[in-house]
């Protein structure tokens, strides 16, 4: 369906969905709202309002439309024609593995494995993700939207099995870094 | 205690397999396995109750991420329970079950036996599950519980800030005149000069907070359809989850209309989801 | 008992020193309180008057925002600065 013919697309305070979303994804990848804010010609009371009306429209769409082209459009956010200049700060390794999990599925499922494993732990997995592999969350979701389209059903089960199993590595990795599990003193 | 292990004593009994050791050593240290799991599940839940409203009053992050990770490191300790137990489960009363059963005929003593184990080890399973989960849910609670909290403060600061602010061009009083949850726009009456309103970082938490305490408020009604599974009381539950809503954040209202005409159709186009 | 009470409060232990502690993603952030401020012409230094419109200024058209104003939560098509 074009603009024309979903009225939930017509862009709010002149900011369209694909930029929302490209916003979104620059933000998350800790570029400041001042950066956004000059390039694109709004201020702060202009992106209240449209953060805040894009996710109600996205709430009341029924045909999933705009949560689609939002999770593409955030995918291809790094390369909005006003927004591709802006980037977070990065290192040199930071960009490797970035580079890794776009095109290593299995090392990007085994981050998404031990994402978990952390937050399980009590970790914040984001900050570990960033910590230890130099990528920020930003750039992380939207390589996951990617595998996220690319896949098919029969891979899927393949790459499921092995981020659990990834997880269930990590699992024991942390509590046995950190203390253990309250339960380790139990056996059958 | 089933009472199969006093059949098992009968003069009529012959040729025992040679799985009956296993057979009841299973038995009784899964039921013991078990107790001790559900007394972990316990004490856990005691030490972090108490540790989490702690978390949830005394973090100064307005996302709460203090308490959401401590909230998540302690439902994991809860899944690597529950991953224990199934674990065990699989091996040696599933496993065990399998591996066993084919050997006898159906219909048989002790196809009946292992049958009898399953179902006993099965049911003592399912208590244990429902300890599980009830730890999880009361564990969900405490965030929810604090909801109400967190909305009645914000009413009060509003009510304690509205009429402080004055015009940045020419110093005569603003007043604020509702309860703003993002940056706006606000007139001098007097140099009409368009001054911008920042809420408080716990104002702002308003749209965020506003489903969560309509749900929580409308929670008794969402139980009575989830025990009567009659459509009318579900769509009882959203007309009165979203009212909730719209006296929380009025401003959302047409918005949340819309929203609520969106839930409506998918559940009348599919009820049973 | 006790050794099986000392597991758990040292988790718990470690768990409330290690997610106080530990850096969040996307940094800390303030309980800041509610703030009022004014954005004047940076060109010109006039204020911005309601009914002269949000997106320029009324006296030098210096162009506050780039965007048009549709009818939104709180701002309207109306906000808009009428065509210099």
């Amino acid at each position: 369906m074009s603009n024309q013919e979903n009225p939930l697309l017509a862009p709010i305070h002149g900011i369209s969905l694909k930029d929302y979303a490209a916003i979104a994804m620059k933000l998350s990848t800790g570029v400041t709202e001042e950066e956004i804010f000059r390039a694109l010609g709004i201020d702060s009371v202009i992106w209240d309002e449209v953060n805040t009306l894009w996710g109600k429209r996205m709430q009341e769409d029924s045909s999933y439309e705009l949560v689609t082209l939002y999770g593409q459009y955030f995918m291809e956010g790094a390369t909005h024609p006003k927004l591709e200049s802006m980037q977070a700060e990065s290192t040199a390794e930071g960009n490797e593995n970035l580079e890794k999990i776009t095109n290593d599925r299995y090392f990007y499922e085994e981050l998404c494995g031990a994402r978990q494993a952390a937050y399980d732990y009590g970790i914040d997995g984001a900050q570990w993700i960033q910590d230890n592999y130099g990528i920020n969350l930003g750039d992380f979701q939207a390589v996951a939207m990617k595998w996220m389209t690319q896949s098919d059903y029969n891979d899927m089960h393949q790459f499921i099995d092995y981020q659990q199993q990834k997880q269930k590595e990590y699992a024991e990795k942390f509590p046995a870094q950190q203390g253990g599990n309250v339960a380790d003193d139990v056996s059958f | 205690m089933l009472d199969f292990f006093k059949r098992l004593t009968g003069s009529n009994i012959q040729a025992p397999p040679q799985w009956l050791d296993e057979f009841r050593d299973n038995h009784k240290r899964w039921f013991v396995f078990l107790d001790k799991l559900e007394e972990k599940m316990d004490e856990l839940g005691r030490a972090a109750v108490p540790e989490l409203i702690a978390a949830m009053r005394e973090d100064a992050d307005p996302y709460h991420r203090v308490h959401y990770n401590m909230l998540l490191g302690v439902k994991g300790q809860y899944h690597h329970i529950r991953g224990k137990a199934q674990q065990v489960f699989e091996e040696k009363v599933a496993g065990f079950f399998n591996f066993n059963v084919g050997q006898q005929a159906f219909g048989s003593e002790f196809y009946q036996l292992l049958q009898d184990f399953y179902d006993d080890c099965t049911g003592r399973y399912e208590t244990f599950e429902e300890k599980y989960l009830s730890w999880l849910d009361l564990l969900d609670e405490i965030g929810a519980q604090d909801l109400e909290r967190q909305y009645q403060a914000i009413l009060h600061e509003y009510e304690e800030i509205k009429d402080r602010f004055c015009c940045k061009q020419c110093g005569a009083q603003l007043s604020i005149p509702k309860l703003f949850f993002i940056n706006s726009y606000i007139g001098c009456p007097y140099c009409h000069t368009q001054n911008t309103f920042e809420p408080s970082m716990q104002a702002k938490q308003l749209e965020h907070l506003g489903r969560s305490l309509a749900e929580q408020r409308t929670k008794h009604l969402l139980k009575a359809y989830e025990a009567d599974k009659n459509p009318a009381s579900y769509e009882r539950y959203l007309r009165e989850m979203f009212d909730e809503w719209n006296k929380i954040v009025p401003d959302l209202q047409s918005q949340n209309e819309r929203f609520y005409e969106r839930m409506l159709e998918d559940f009348r186009r599919y009820p049973s989801l | 008992m006790e050794d099986q009470n000392k597991n758990v409060l040292s988790f718990m232990d470690q768990l409330r020193r290690r997610t106080t502690t530990q850096k969040k993603y996307g940094g800390e952030v303030s309980r800041n309180p509610a703030i009022m401020d004014v954005q004047t012409c940076p060109s010109c230094a006039a204020g911005r008057a309601k009914q002269d419109g949000l997106t320029h200024c009324a006296y030098c058209g210096h162009e506050f925002l780039q965007v048009s104003i549709s009818d939104g939560l709180h701002l309207r098509k109306d906000d808009n600065s009428r065509k210099q």
